[in-house]
């Protein structure tokens, strides 16, 4: 039954405009940054730059959108006999799945085309794409929990604004306003919670720019090198959560 | 065939329904009628598990509706707004529901005659006019046979050929011995189609009956006029 619902919402997405929208802004984008920059190491973080910032915020607007848009049918389908389990399943992996594809092959032809086939290319895809199931799951969530539309998409942007812009800006303010405490050990911890402050130093340590890294992200170097899929690991953490939450939801509402 | 033994229900803190007992028999036509907001959609969606009670418990021909998701075999649903994946065309929706379902549409054939969708089925749901959309959710509402038909305003946006045919359509599924509930606003077509009425206002039952003792209790001849002692 999941894959038979997997299988139709799939077909749906990936003939939407906006699947076919994030395939051809990724084509276009990564073929400009490696047409100008065609270092390997420093292209992967200009691609990891922008990918940090854009596929969170499509992949929330995506699946926010998806759930408001589709609700009468969601309806529908829950008029079937099949459970609310396999529907928020099937919609959960449908979602990540078309955004994750439409990025993958977007960015691998690209990079074949100017680099070929590298395991450089696999790490990064890896860790960018462990990123799209979370915030999906933050985007259904956020479609589920609240009713009204217009806020439902303004709370899934305060938390793609929070995960993405202001946890670091916190971080900073927090290294600047206590300078003068033992601090490192608390702000490596809080670095270590979200994935995309992690992604980030992630890519800087791969491209070689040990100095943008900074006093805190420095007891992490050594771990980043040994263990790259630390980041992923962070986002699936932060996944479990907001799926489970985004299911409770889903399970006990009113359609 | 359908039994409501004490439900209740709030939406945050406006109770809606307060001890709700009703039973539809089987084999009959009941309307669901009342002012908007009066809570018929929400009843028919208690009924098919997309709402939950507060409290109460809902029968389908015996099954408890809090206690699995099978009896929904039983029941085909024809939703005010029918939506469906638009990038889907509309026989990949037809055989989605068929795989949802685990059988093939039996009578897809002759209902995509009557509801003239031949010419529809490869074009996508997104493409579609709001009236054979409507037409789609009636397709798929019928098309599987099943022994309990649940409407919602399923008359609203066809034109009036389209509105006769699946009026012609249902009328035959009664005599077919199926059990039919169905809200709407149109009188005529109540009158020509229910065996029960059932009158819901601020969320209670005000009657449930036929429509010759609607008409006897308020002493009107007409079953709008009947409707209308209710209302005001």
């Amino acid at each position: 039954m999941l894959f038979k619902l997997i299988k139709y919402e799939l077909y749906d997405l990936l003939k939407s405009r906006w699947i076919v929208g994030i395939f051809i802004f990724y084509l276009l984008v990564f073929y400009i940054l490696l047409e100008f920059g065609r270092e390997l190491r420093k292209s992967l973080l200009s691609l990891g730059n922008v990918s940090l910032l854009t596929i969170p915020l499509f992949s929330l607007l995506l699946s926010a959108l998806y759930a408001y848009h589709n609700r009468n049918f969601i309806e529908f389908v829950l008029t079937q006999p099949l459970k609310r389990s396999h529907l928020f399943v099937s919609l959960f992996l449908s979602l990540s799945l078309s955004v994750m594809l439409a990025y993958f092959i977007s960015s691998f032809l690209v990079f074949y085309y100017f680099f070929g086939v590298n395991f450089s290319f696999i790490k990064f895809s890896i860790l960018i794409l462990s990123l799209i199931p979370l915030f999906v799951s933050i985007g259904m969530f956020c479609a589920f929990l609240v009713e009204d539309r217009l806020r439902g998409i303004g709370l899934s942007l305060l938390l793609w604004f929070a995960f993405c812009i202001l946890y670091d800006t916190f971080l900073l303010y927090m290294a600047v306003a206590f300078s003068d405490y033992p601090i490192e050990k608390p702000l490596l911890l809080l670095t270590l919670l979200n994935p995309i402050d992690l992604l980030r130093l992630s890519f800087l340590v791969d491209a070689g720019l040990y100095e943008f890294i900074g006093s805190i992200g420095r007891p992490l170097l050594v771990y980043l090198k040994k263990w790259w899929f630390l980041p992923s690991l962070c986002s699936l953490f932060y996944t479990l959560i907001f799926y489970a939450l985004g299911f409770r939801v889903f399970k006990g509402k009113d359609m | 065939m359908i039994r409501l033994e004490g439900v209740h229900k709030s939406f945050r803190k406006k109770k809606l329904f307060e001890n709700i007992n009703l039973e539809f028999s089987e084999g009959k036509t009941t309307a669901l009628l009342g002012p908007n907001g009066s809570g018929k959609t929400t009843l028919v969606k208690i009924i098919l598990g997309l709402v939950i009670p507060d409290r109460g418990r809902v029968f389908v021909k015996g099954f408890d509706t809090a206690k699995g998701y099978g009896y929904k075999r039983l029941i085909g649903y024809m939703p005010q707004v029918p939506e469906f994946p638009e990038n889907l065309a509309v026989k990949e929706i037809v055989s989605m529901v068929e795989e949802l379902r685990g059988v093939k549409a039996k009578r897809l054939e002759e209902l995509l005659e009557v509801l003239r969708l031949e010419g529809e089925m490869e074009k996508r749901f997104g493409s579609l006019s709001g009236g054979t959309k409507q037409k789609v959710g009636a397709l798929l509402a019928l098309a599987f046979d099943q022994p309990l038909l649940i409407l919602d305003e399923p008359m609203v946006g066809l034109d009036p050929l389209s509105a006769y045919r699946l009026k012609r359509l249902l009328l035959e599924e009664k005599r077919r011995g199926k059990t039919l509930l169905y809200i709407s606003h149109i009188m005529s077509e109540v009158e020509e189609m229910a065996d029960c009425v059932v009158f819901i206002t601020e969320g209670r039952v005000i009657f449930h009956g036929s429509v010759e003792e609607l008409k006897k209790t308020t002493g009107k001849e007409k079953l709008e006029e009947a409707v209308l002692c209710f209302l005001s």
